[in-house]
């Protein structure tokens, strides 16, 4: 009995001192946390939404998505997916592909002035589809670690691509001074998205994205007009305007050409669009060695695209 | 560009400006309204919580930071949590058992950082040693620590059993085990008076 009394009292004294314990800790960590600077930096998040918000008073973000998605682009660098449903006047490309005969398409895009306008004109498309997405996330960011990281991946892809875009220019530069301003406008591009990326996810980055989003767009309008220019130049002849995924599947759909006849001797096929059924080839082609050296898209359709760096005719040439 | 700047009042385009700025008036609006909600559970919450890591045998520079780091979850999901304390808790002591699974995958212990919420970490070690408990608490079973832990910051044991999915049984036989371990420390350590009590639970 009295051991029990023991017993009982000292679990009494055990948990009146964890109680005191906890209160004693509790307490003192006032002396070592800094409980303003702490609820400071969760509510920079709000802070920062609220700037966000207060953007919406002088951008019409909708209008500029909409501007960039309506209008004319290639399909991404990357992914030739979108070909199977493209938004522009199929048949106007049609009749203009039927206008010409395939070796004068294979000229004019074998021609460098084209070929370089054409490689800048991609990589203008594909930056201006792609950071809207970043814009998107830089807006919707919190300030997770993880959509930080996000945002900053996003922003080095957007900035590689820029760079790649002002390397294409700088080439098409040397072809054409009319590209001057372009070149310069790309760079400027680079350095804004450079910036972007070091400010992290701020209000400031926003800001320097919607500038990089505009920027990108002038450099698909004026890389558009230049690549319709170097084709009419080529050409010798007015070209109706096309949007850029027009331009791109006059250029590159040979899914019903006849080139039987076609000198294909030192040609550039990269990016040519061909199909199994409907592309008739010269006789000396490899069609296993051409498939193996396309990607099928979609696929199972039996339309292939050549590869870049595959794209030699003489190596497609069955010499045996 | 923004032609809607000049046009007169009433049409089409202003009426839409004026929706979009009552729109973000009322979200500005909700916002305030919303930190002050959440200032006033974080100055009331943050020293317990980071108690309750303590207690669970994190260091203070650990605590901290992952105390922080679960206010700021606790704060992107307000809206939609119920009970923002429990969910707290919850949170930061996941996120505990996940810092401490990758401090045993790399041995190399980092120099903590000052933080916002602990700007002299330095400091953290004599802070520490002045809380003569907390050896003890570090030395205990991760179970029995765990139900200390929850109990000591005053959630009951059908809470704890929930949140640890246990069962209340499970959880009291834990307590009890973490509480003779405390007995038989503070009886070692001279804390009771007549040590009988904790030799007799050995």
């Amino acid at each position: 009995m009295t051991a029990h009394r023991q017993h009982n009292q000292g679990e009494h004294i055990v948990d009146r001192y964890l109680a005191g314990h906890q209160q004693a800790l509790v307490e003192s960590l006032g002396s070592v946390l800094d409980i303003d600077a702490g609820l400071r930096e969760i509510l920079l998040q709000s802070r920062y939404n609220a700037q966000v918000d207060s953007l919406d008073t002088v951008l019409n973000v909708d209008a500029g998505l909409g501007a960039i998605l309506s209008a004319s682009a290639l399909a991404e660098a990357t992914s030739q997916a979108e070909f199977g449903s493209p938004k522009h006047d199929r048949n106007a490309v049609k009749r203009l592909i039927q206008a010409l005969n395939p070796q004068e398409r294979l000229m004019l895009r074998s021609h460098p002035t084209v070929k370089a306008t054409i490689r800048a004109l991609g990589l203008a498309v594909a930056l201006a589809r792609f950071l809207p997405r970043v814009l998107v996330l830089a807006r919707t960011l919190n300030i997770g670690r993880t959509r930080a990281l996000e945002l900053n991946r996003a922003l080095g892809y957007a900035h590689a691509r820029a760079r790649a875009l002002a390397r294409a220019l700088d080439h098409a530069h040397a072809l054409d001074y009319a590209l001057a301003l372009d070149l310069a406008r790309a760079r400027d591009l680079s350095r804004t998205l450079d910036l972007a990326r070091s400010l992290g996810p701020t209000f400031a980055c926003i800001i320097d994205l919607t500038r990089a989003l505009n920027s990108a767009q002038d450099l698909v309008n004026s890389c558009l007009e230049q690549a319709q220019a170097a084709v009419r130049t080529v050409l010798g002849r007015q070209v109706r305007p096309l949007d850029a995924d027009a331009m791109t599947e006059f250029l590159d759909d040979f899914t019903t050409a006849d080139l039987r006849t076609a000198d294909l001797t030192g040609v550039d096929l990269t990016g040519v669009r061909w199909s199994e059924d409907g592309t008739l080839w010269p006789e000396d082609v490899d069609i296993e060695e051409l498939k193996a050296r396309s990607k099928e898209v979609p696929g199972s359709s039996g339309i292939y695209i050549i590869r870049s760096g595959t794209a030699s005719a003489r190596d497609l040439a069955n010499l045996g | 560009m923004r032609d809607h700047d000049w046009t007169s009042p009433g049409t089409p385009a202003d009426e839409k400006a004026l929706a979009r700025q009552n729109l973000i008036d009322d979200h500005s609006a909700a916002r305030v309204r919303l930190d002050e909600k959440f200032a006033s559970f974080y100055r009331s919450t943050i020293r317990p919580l980071v108690a309750f890591l303590l207690n669970h045998g994190a260091s203070l520079p650990l605590a901290t930071d992952i105390a922080q780091d679960a206010m700021i979850e606790t704060y992107r999901r307000w809206t939609t949590i119920d009970n923002p304390r429990a969910y707290v808790h919850r949170t930061a002591s996941r996120a505990l058992i996940r810092a401490i699974t990758e401090v045993r995958e790399e041995p190399a212990e980092q120099v903590p950082e000052p933080t916002p919420l602990l700007p002299h970490p330095d400091a953290a070690m004599d802070w520490e040693l002045r809380h003569d408990l907390l050896p003890l608490l570090r030395t205990l079973p991760p179970r029995q620590r765990q139900v200390l832990a929850w109990t000591l910051s005053g959630f009951t044991p059908a809470e704890i059993a929930a949140e640890l999915r246990m069962t209340s049984n499970a959880v009291s036989a834990s307590l009890k085990k973490a509480r003779r371990a405390a007995t038989r420390y503070l009886a070692a350590t001279g804390y009771l008076a007549g040590d009988k009590t904790g030799k007799e639970e050995r």
